[in-house]
Parts: C-alpha cells; sequence; structure tokens
C-alpha cells in the first residue's frame, strides 16, 4: 500500500487558521513584554518563576490569556458573566407588553440591515443589525410588534457596541480586541420565526456567544422558551434531567467530550436550566437548547446544543411548537 | 536586566513569530486536532518565546527554536489532558492499525512526537534537513533515519531522489 503523501500535505495545506490567531498573538508577545517589565522590579525576590508571574502580573484579564480548558476555569466564569449581563439586559421578557390581538400567520422578514465597523491599530468591531418587518396575512405591517422586536435587538446590540467602545476609551485604543456579530434565520416555519445571533468576542481568547429572538407566528409576539409549554407547567426540570442524562452519555462515549456534570468543580457544576437559556426549534420540530461557550462545559467545547426528544415535555407543549 | 542585546532578540524573535504563526499554528494542529486548543498553544508558545528570548544566542535558530517550543508546548498540553481524563477511565492506546485509509493529517497519529515534527516539517514545510535537525536535537543523519522510519511506519513508499534531495 502507497500512501500519497502529496494528499496528506494537501489536507495539511487546508488547516484553516483562524483570523483571530494574529492579533491572539500579538496579545501574547505584548503580555510577554509587559510580564518582563514587571518582573524586572521583583526579579530577586522571584527569579524566573514564569507561571507564578504570570498570574500576578496579568490584571486585566485574569488567567485568561491561555484558554488551556483544563487548568484555566476561571477564564470560563469570566467569560459567562460577560454573557448573563446581556441577557438580562435584553432578554424577550421585557417584551410582554405588547399587542395580544391573535393575528394568523405573520409574516416575518429581514429588510434590512445597518452595520457598524471600525478598526483602529489591534482593535476590529464588526456589528451587524438587522431590522424585521413583520406583517399580517394581508401584507400590512404590524407596527407594534415591529418595533418591538427591532427596539430589542438594538438593545441587545447597543450593549455589544457599548462594551466594545468602552473598552476602546479605557484603553485608549491600545486594546486588542475583535468583536464579530453576525446572525441567521435558524427557523421559519408555520408556528415560528427564529433569528439567530452569533456573537464572538476575541481578546487573549475568544469567547463565542448566542442570542435567538423568537417570533410566534400565530400572535406576532416575541416569545421566550416558557411560551412553548402551558401556563406554570415545569419544564425545565425534564430538559434538564435530560440534557444531563445526554451529557453523561456523550462523555462516557467520547472522552474528548467534558460538559460540567458530576465533575469535580463543584462551582462550575451544571445545576438548572436558565430561563433565559437559548433555544430553537429544528427541521424537524425538535426543540434545541443552546448554550453558550464556558456555559456548561470548558471552553474548547465551544457553543454546544442538545436537541430535546418531544416526548419528555409532550404533556405540558402548547400544541403546534414541536413535533 | 533589559541589555540592549536582549531587547534586539527579542525584536528578532516578534518578527519571526508574525512571519511565522501561521505555519507555527499547523504544526500545533497536527498534534492537538483543534481550533482553539491549536491557538491556545501558539499563543502560549509566543508568550514563552518573547519570555525566554534572552537566551537564544544566534539568531540563526530563532525559527527552529520557536518549533521546538510550539513542539513541547502542544505535548506538554496533550499530557496534561491525558492526565486529567484519565483520572476516571483508562485508556488504551493502540490504534496503530485503524489509520490504514486515510490520505489525511490523520495519518499523523501513528507518528510519534517527534517523527511528525520531522514529517511536517520536511514534506509539508519544506525546510531544509539540518533545520529538522536543529530543531529535534539530532544529528544530520539520526534525522534522515527519523524520516525514513516515519514514512514507512506511514506505508509511503517515495520515489528514489526525493527523499534526501536536499534544496
Amino acid at each position: 500500500m502507497n500512501r500519497n503523501l502529496e494528499q496528506i500535505k494537501q489536507d495539511y495545506q487546508n488547516i484553516k487558521v483562524p483570523d483571530t490567531l494574529k492579533s491572539q498573538v500579538e496579545t501574547a508577545i505584548a503580555q510577554a513584554k509587559k510580564d518582563i517589565a514587571a518582573n524586572a522590579v521583583s526579579e530577586k525576590s522571584n527569579p524566573g518563576n514564569i507561571r507564578k508571574s504570570r498570574q500576578n502580573t496579568t490584571d486585566k484579564t485574569p488567567a485568561s490569556i491561555f484558554r488551556f480548558p483544563f487548568v484555566k476555569a476561571a477564564a470560563g466564569v469570566a467569560a459567562a458573566a460577560f454573557l448573563l449581563v446581556i441577557l438580562a439586559n435584553s432578554g424577550p421578557s421585557v417584551s410582554h407588553a405588547m399587542e395580544q390581538i391573535p393575528i394568523l400567520g405573520v409574516i416575518a422578514k429581514i429588510v434590512t440591515f445597518r452595520e457598524y465597523n471600525h478598526q483602529e491599530k489591534n482593535m476590529e468591531a464588526n456589528i451587524k443589525v438587522p431590522e424585521i418587518e413583520i406583517k399580517d396575512e394581508e401584507g400590512k405591517i404590524l407596527e407594534d410588534a415591529t418595533e418591538k422586536l427591532n427596539s430589542n435587538i438594538q438593545s441587545y446590540t447597543d450593549e455589544i457596541i457599548a462594551a466594545y467602545e468602552a473598552d476602546r476609551k479605557a484603553s485608549g485604543g491600545e486594546d486588542t480586541q475583535a468583536v464579530d456579530l453576525d446572525y441567521e434565520v435558524v427557523t421559519d416555519n408555520d408556528t415560528l420565526f427564529s433569528l439567530r445571533f452569533h456573537q464572538t468576542v476575541t481578546q487573549a481568547g475568544a469567547a463565542q456567544m448566542e442570542k435567538i429572538y423568537h417570533i410566534d407566528k400565530q400572535t406576532g409576539k416575541m416569545i421566550a422558551l416558557k411560551d412553548l409549554f402551558q401556563d406554570n407547567a415545569d419544564y425545565q426540570t425534564p430538559i434538564y434531567e435530560n440534557i444531563r442524562q445526554q451529557m453523561k452519555e456523550q462523555m462516557a462515549q467520547d472522552e474528548s467530550k467534558i460538559y460540567w456534570v458530576d465533575s469535580d468543580m463543584p462551582e462550575s457544576e451544571f445545576l438548572e436550566l436558565p430561563d433565559t437559556v437559548n433555544f430553537y426549534v429544528n427541521e424537524s420540530g425538535k426543540l434545541v437548547i443552546v448554550f453558550d461557550e464556558y456555559q456548561v462545559a470548558p471552553g474548547y467545547m465551544g457553543v454546544v446544543t442538545f436537541e430535546i426528544p418531544t416526548e419528555i415535555v409532550k404533556d405540558i407543549v402548547k400544541d403546534g411548537y414541536l413535533l | 536586566m533589559n541589555t540592549p542585546k536582549v531587547q534586539q532578540m527579542q525584536q528578532l524573535v516578534e518578527q519571526e513569530l508574525l512571519a511565522s504563526y501561521d505555519a507555527l499554528y499547523r504544526l500545533a494542529f497536527t498534534y492537538v486536532k483543534n481550533e482553539s486548543d491549536a491557538m491556545d498553544i501558539v499563543q502560549e508558545s509566543a508568550y514563552k518565546a518573547i519570555r525566554s528570548a534572552a537566551s537564544v544566542r544566534n539568531k540563526a535558530f530563532i525559527k527552529t527554536w520557536l518549533w521546538r517550543i510550539v513542539i513541547n508546548t502542544s505535548m506538554e498540553f496533550l499530557r496534561e489532558k491525558q492526565r486529567e481524563i484519565s483520572c476516571d477511565v483508562m485508556q488504551e492506546y493502540g490504534k496503530e492499525d485503524i489509520y490504514l485509509d486515510f490520505d489525511t493529517i490523520e495519518a499523523l497519529d501513528i507518528l510519534n512526537e517527534k517523527e511528525r515534527a520531522a514529517v511536517v516539517l520536511r514534506y509539508f514545510e519544506e525546510r531544509k534537513l539540518q533545520e529538522i535537525a536543529d530543531t529535534l536535537d539530532e544529528t544530520l543523519s539520526a534525522t534522515k533515519s527519523l524520516l525514513y522510519r516515519s514514512l514507512k511506519k506511514m506505508k509511503i513508499k517515495l520515489t528514489e531522489g526525493e527523499f534526501c534531495h536536499e534544496s
């Protein structure tokens, strides 16, 4: 048997180098220089102890400059906290004052988008803000619903832009950071229109965050996970139990997978399904729960998703949402 | 302690890092096989390199020295991961026969750390044998036999002259 070295080389050359790598390398270089300078002062008391001095001097992004998944759990905590802030401020729950009149089969679509772009030295932001139009079946724009959704999206994106601007001002533009926000329509079926945002913040490590907005096509209303289920039904427990079970099964089958379930780090254990958790309904009508990077697993696992079998919630789900 | 000579070396290391980070990334990728770990390794390596730039005596060796840091950091990482996982489950590593059909970088899995670096640097990055020998801290002839052994393990036959020709 004669394996073709050319083909292996081809595969090797196809390894895609991430766009953000360069800025990460620059950050590492800058950090090393900073640490050398700081070390020169404490050199005598602490000769040549690189690891220790690193921890002492990386004040700005503690432990996150190198995101080795197994030894640097602290980075995960920081990123997760950032995420929760965004959710709390822009979650669909603020939209309850929306019109209650039922509409049959609204049409939601992205009509345009605005872009926020900025680039300066090692800072870069590319943020796309879509504008949605919601119409009833006769094609008349539902102004309230449309405005509600767009203003929710805007406060979410404004938040991201403001955080970037704040970092830029604080560092005088000398920070190394890239923020990228993109979106896609993940569901557009008879019952739901769902718009999914992907946010990637690259500082030292890269953190990925998701946000999904849903429009109920029957009512034109924005909905959250709880709205898929009957009032006051406990949907969290069965979903939580099912995800835990899936995590354990995956970990047993594949050693490279790690979730924070029954782990030896109680502080990051996956303990409950947050009300604000992201979700969507996939093509086969199944509920899919989406966790951000670091939320339930070490960073190297990235954004993780779990498809929930409909039968475990069949007694409490409202008609028409899930198959 | 930051003498002009040290600073100059630091500068050169930095230049080399910025010139070759993508090759360093690919090399790391052949060890860890995923984007985020490979990125971490390149970053960690860049950090280490700048921190210890003072220890480079001859600027001609910066390139091979960086490769060596990346290889060592990758191995360190894999061992760390291995230790973490083997707390619960002991795994057997007997993969020798699984990859027979693959014409992908998975084919490199059959090689040990030195062999892998030698193959990547020689045939994919097209580096000189002497540079590879420096990277691996081996003699030229030991490097040649290392490469020869690696190709044999991967069941690759090269035509006469392809193996040792010098660029």
